[in-house]
């Protein structure tokens, strides 16, 4: 049986054009399905504004999916009682993409780290204390960081805390949001190695949302490309980055990352466009250099191409390949 | 290791207030009025005038060596008077100031991390609140409740907390989106734990400035009520009281009045500068203009 599984999740926002305006529909996730095994790593790769990190907080129950389930062993999230929720929470954890703004500058690491422990355990001072000490060691802190607030530790440490916060309950899955982008090439090194480290340590499943496919190449078994709210192509690491089949994907692998925020903003204000005036057919036609008559009218759908390796595409299903 | 440490913020703030001459001696003078207050029996000259006791044959003499503000219409000495209504003065200023932080920050922070029907429900109660003049609405609670120091402290406190929770509420609007709630969200923390262990710290800054401002308004606003009657009573040395009943004389004998307004002025330029400084200081905007750390 997957750690998880999602069937068919979509979250779907209104937006007003203007005070009288017509609601128009935006789909920031839609109708996505995958699954992940205990002990893998899935790579979720896509421009930002997406919607990875819409799938990702729908997995994490912070927003409801508009339609769809997703089912955590077998059991759907929106019909557990309280305590398998509470159950949940240990076992799915996150970690954000930046550090600063994730740890609450108010409180010192001791707190921090804490927090999950004391919310889900009953535990004695000296008990927390080994707890704590145990926990900063397996992230490669010692107990002199326990005092210190975050603006006192450098970036990497601070997302070392950040994943000791993560780990501090056992969990079987988490997801990481972005955890290296917003640190130094040097340090974002030493952060990957941690986390595959603590991967076979504890056989934790990992989520790695991520716009840089050097770094998810690094780190994940499987991955998807997503593509305005939609996946376009699912499949294990090195058919994706050895032979990706969807358009979008090849783009992507060309593509080098973007220092340029204007270009960021270009892209997301893109996305959000091409969101807007669809109108049925495939997302990515716009952007498309393959586009068909049949992409304008029909959605592609999710074919499995190669053995566990799917895309959504109409010119690579049916297109001639020169 | 366990050396107390500072965080980064009040070491700056610190930094920066020891800089601003004015936010200096407005704080100068509030600290001033504080120990004066405190210590008010031992250094009054004459502590059982302070209370109120009248000495007939001592009436409306005026500044001198022995009375250095003069004495009142009961030969009381204005000096010792003056020094004991600094104690009512702070003590109403504090104490309006945090019973209406008390009661406006949680349920602020509450309508704006919740959001919703709790949110609706709440901020139409405020509404409601602020939809009368304050100090008229105040006037109507005292009467209601019967004049006296007691009664108007409470009810400015009641007319007070509303703006304190629309404060509040629009810091944890803000704050709720920063990843470290989302964390705890994740870990499965209640929401009421996180309102008041991650919210209430990192909303606290601009509730500071905004009470140190509104303690000089408190200040004021009591004097106001004493002064139309409604807030201390005789002989209590309340200022507002003071200046009511010394404003007849005002051209015959000018230090019976004179003295207690300068001491209202004075406290309450002072809450409002080192309030203004607060603001500056606090705010990371005016803090780059302020030089490099």
């Amino acid at each position: 049986m997957p750690l998880i599984e999602a069937k068919n999740v979509s979250k779907h926002y209104y937006k007003r054009k203007g005070f009288f305006g017509k609601k128009e529909l935006i789909k920031a996730v839609d109708n996505v399905s995958f699954s992940i095994e205990k002990g893998t790593t899935l790579g979720l790769v896509g421009e930002t504004g997406c919607g990875k990190t819409t799938l990702a907080k729908c997995l994490l129950r912070l927003i409801n999916p508009t339609s769809g389930a997703i089912l955590f062993k077998g059991k759907d999230l929106s019909k557990m009682k309280s305590e398998e929720l509470d159950d949940y929470h240990r076992s799915v954890q996150i970690v954000f993409q930046n550090p600063f703004t994730s740890l609450n500058p108010r409180m010192t690491i001791r707190n921090i780290i804490s927090e999950p422990i004391i919310t889900h355990k009953k535990i004695n001072k000296t008990e927390l204390e080994t707890e704590l000490v145990r926990l900063l060691k397996v992230v490669g802190l010692n107990e002199t960081h326990l005092s210190r607030y975050p603006h006192e530790l450098s970036g990497g440490q601070n997302q070392r805390v950040a994943i000791a916060r993560a780990i501090a309950l056992n969990p079987e899955l988490i997801i990481l949001d972005e955890p290296t982008s917003a640190l130094d090439v040097s340090v974002q090194a030493t952060i990957l190695n941690l986390l595959n480290e603590l991967q076979k340590q504890f056989n934790l499943s990992y989520i790695f949302i991520s716009h840089d496919l050097g770094v998810v190449r690094f780190i994940s078994d499987y991955i998807i490309v997503m593509y305005s709210g939609k996946f376009v192509e699912m499949g294990p690491s090195e058919d994706i980055l050895g032979q990706p089949l969807h358009p979008y994907t090849k783009m992507l692998l060309l593509a080098l990352p973007l220092p340029d925020p204007k270009k960021k903003i270009e892209l997301i204000q893109h996305q959000m466009k091409a969101l807007e005036d669809w109108r049925g057919g495939c997302v990515f036609l716009q952007k498309c250099p393959y586009g068909m008559e049949l992409c304008k009218k029909e959605e592609p759908e999710m074919v499995e191409v190669r053995e566990k390796h799917f895309v959504a595409c109409y010119y690579t299903i049916k297109g001639d390949r020169r | 290791m366990n050396k107390l440490t500072l965080s980064k913020e009040t070491k700056i703030t610190l930094k920066l207030i020891k800089r601003d001459k004015l936010a200096m001696l407005s704080l100068l003078i509030i600290t001033f009025f504080i120990i004066v207050s405190i210590f008010a029996p031992f250094i009054v000259p004459y502590p059982s005038q302070g209370e109120g006791l009248p000495v007939p044959e001592k009436r409306f003499l005026p500044p001198s060596f022995e009375n250095p503000f003069g004495t009142d219409y009961l030969g009381r000495d204005v000096l010792s008077r003056v020094i004991f209504g600094a104690r009512i003065s702070l003590f109403v200023g504090i104490f309006v100031v945090c019973v209406a932080i008390i009661i406006g920050v949680p349920l602020g922070l509450i309508a704006g991390y919740f959001g919703g029907k709790v949110d609706d429900v709440l901020m139409r109660i405020t509404d409601v609140f602020l939809s009368f003049p304050s100090l008229l609405f105040a006037i109507a609670l005292v009467a209601t409740l019967g004049p006296g120091l007691f009664n108007a402290m409470i009810s400015l406190s009641i007319t007070w907390w509303p703006w304190y929770a629309r404060l509040a509420r629009a810091q944890a609007v803000t704050i709720k989106e920063q990843p470290y709630i989302l964390a705890s969200q994740v870990i499965g923390v209640k929401g009421l734990t996180i309102v008041f262990r991650h919210l209430l710290p990192n909303a606290l800054t601009p509730i500071i400035v905004q009470g140190t401002m509104d303690m000089s308004s408190a200040i004021l606003a009591e004097a106001g009520l004493s002064f139309i009657g409604l807030g201390a009573q005789a002989p209590s040395p309340e200022w507002g009281l003071m200046v009511s009943t010394g404003r007849i004389y005002l051209l015959n004998y000018w230090w019976f009045p004179v003295f207690p307004g300068l001491a209202i002025f004075l406290v309450a330029l002072a809450f409002n500068l080192f309030g203004d400084s607060l603001r500056d200081v606090l705010d990371p905007k005016s803090r780059k203009a302020g030089g490099q750390m």
